[in-house]
């Protein structure tokens, strides 16, 4: 219960960041390759959010909490594995949803770094949270003395 | 529990008698502190018993069966497991930090984020431990995060 719960909050997690990182990336795609387009409709909000949504099932690739303890060797695997999946997705649904077209290099370029940048957000943001975490537990471990 | 201390006739030698119905857990972890000689740990090397302070070990690693007590240079074998050694020894110094070590909270020099959820355990001696991330929350818990 305990490892599902913590799972939960992890994918939580990891959909606010993506979110919060594909929001921005959005608003300078569209403002490149769309910028005469001032109107935008609302199933934007919702291709945007189903995107977030797919990706984030994603990490279950990625052990969290008191699962079961994986090699680092496996663990850049599991991170390899997760970044072909995101990219299969965004460009999978970004085709579907028409945000793009294979035959713009120039557009399917973006999106790729695009990609890349949120990716990088996401494990980013992670890899601070627990910058932070071991922040906390030297401070701990300073006033102990 | 009664405590009853009864003077020896000169020349006898000194005894503890346990008197009870049952060996509880508590009692046997009082009877594996008197064996142990107070908060002294009897380790082995190079065919010789030594006593040494727990607070003078950095941490216990079990490898191949064996349980090893690494202080500052040293290495030393003890004969305990590290479950019995979890309950002998300070609560409130020393963690479990893998399943294969038990970490005193004394000799970390910093912590820092390591690859996929673990952190890695700079010690004052210069050597590093990694904590395993199944057991990064009874870390933190310990130091009261």
């Amino acid at each position: 219960m305990k490892n599902i719960i913590k799972r939960l909050q992890t994918m939580l997690d990891i959909f606010t960041r993506i979110t919060t990182a594909v929001i921005c990336v959005t608003a300078v795609y569209i403002g490149i390759f769309w910028g005469g387009k001032d109107v935008l409709s609302v199933s934007i909000l919702w291709q945007i959010l189903s995107v977030s949504a797919i990706c984030t099932l994603g990490s279950f690739l990625i052990p969290c909490g008191t699962e079961r303890e994986v090699s680092k060797k496996s663990m850049l695997a599991r991170m390899l594995l997760y970044f072909i999946f995101v990219n299969v997705v965004v460009l999978g649904c970004g085709a579907l949803y028409d945000w793009f077209s294979f035959s713009s290099w120039k557009m399917v370029l973006a999106m790729e770094i695009s990609i890349i940048a949120v990716f990088a957000v996401v494990v980013g943001a992670g890899y601070f949270a627990e910058y932070k975490t071991a922040e906390q537990m030297n401070q701990k471990l300073r006033d102990r003395g | 529990m009664k405590i009853t201390i009864i003077d020896t006739a000169p020349g006898e030698e000194d005894e503890i008698i346990v008197k009870c119905s049952r060996l509880d857990e508590e009692l046997m972890k009082m009877l594996r502190q008197f064996k142990q000689g107070g908060m002294c740990l009897n380790v082995y090397r190079d065919g010789e018993i030594h006593r040494i302070e727990p607070e003078e070990i950095y941490y216990f690693e079990s490898v191949d069966q064996k349980v090893f007590a690494c202080c500052e240079k040293e290495v030393y074998e003890t004969k305990n497991k590290l479950y019995e050694l979890e309950e002998l020894l300070p609560a409130r110094d020393f963690v479990r930090v893998a399943k294969a070590v038990i970490l005193n909270l004394n000799k970390i020099d910093s912590l820092a984020p390591a690859f996929g959820g673990r952190f890695e355990a700079l010690l004052k001696n210069g050597e590093k431990v990694i904590i395993s991330r199944q057991y990064v929350g009874s870390l933190k818990e310990k130091l009261g995060l």
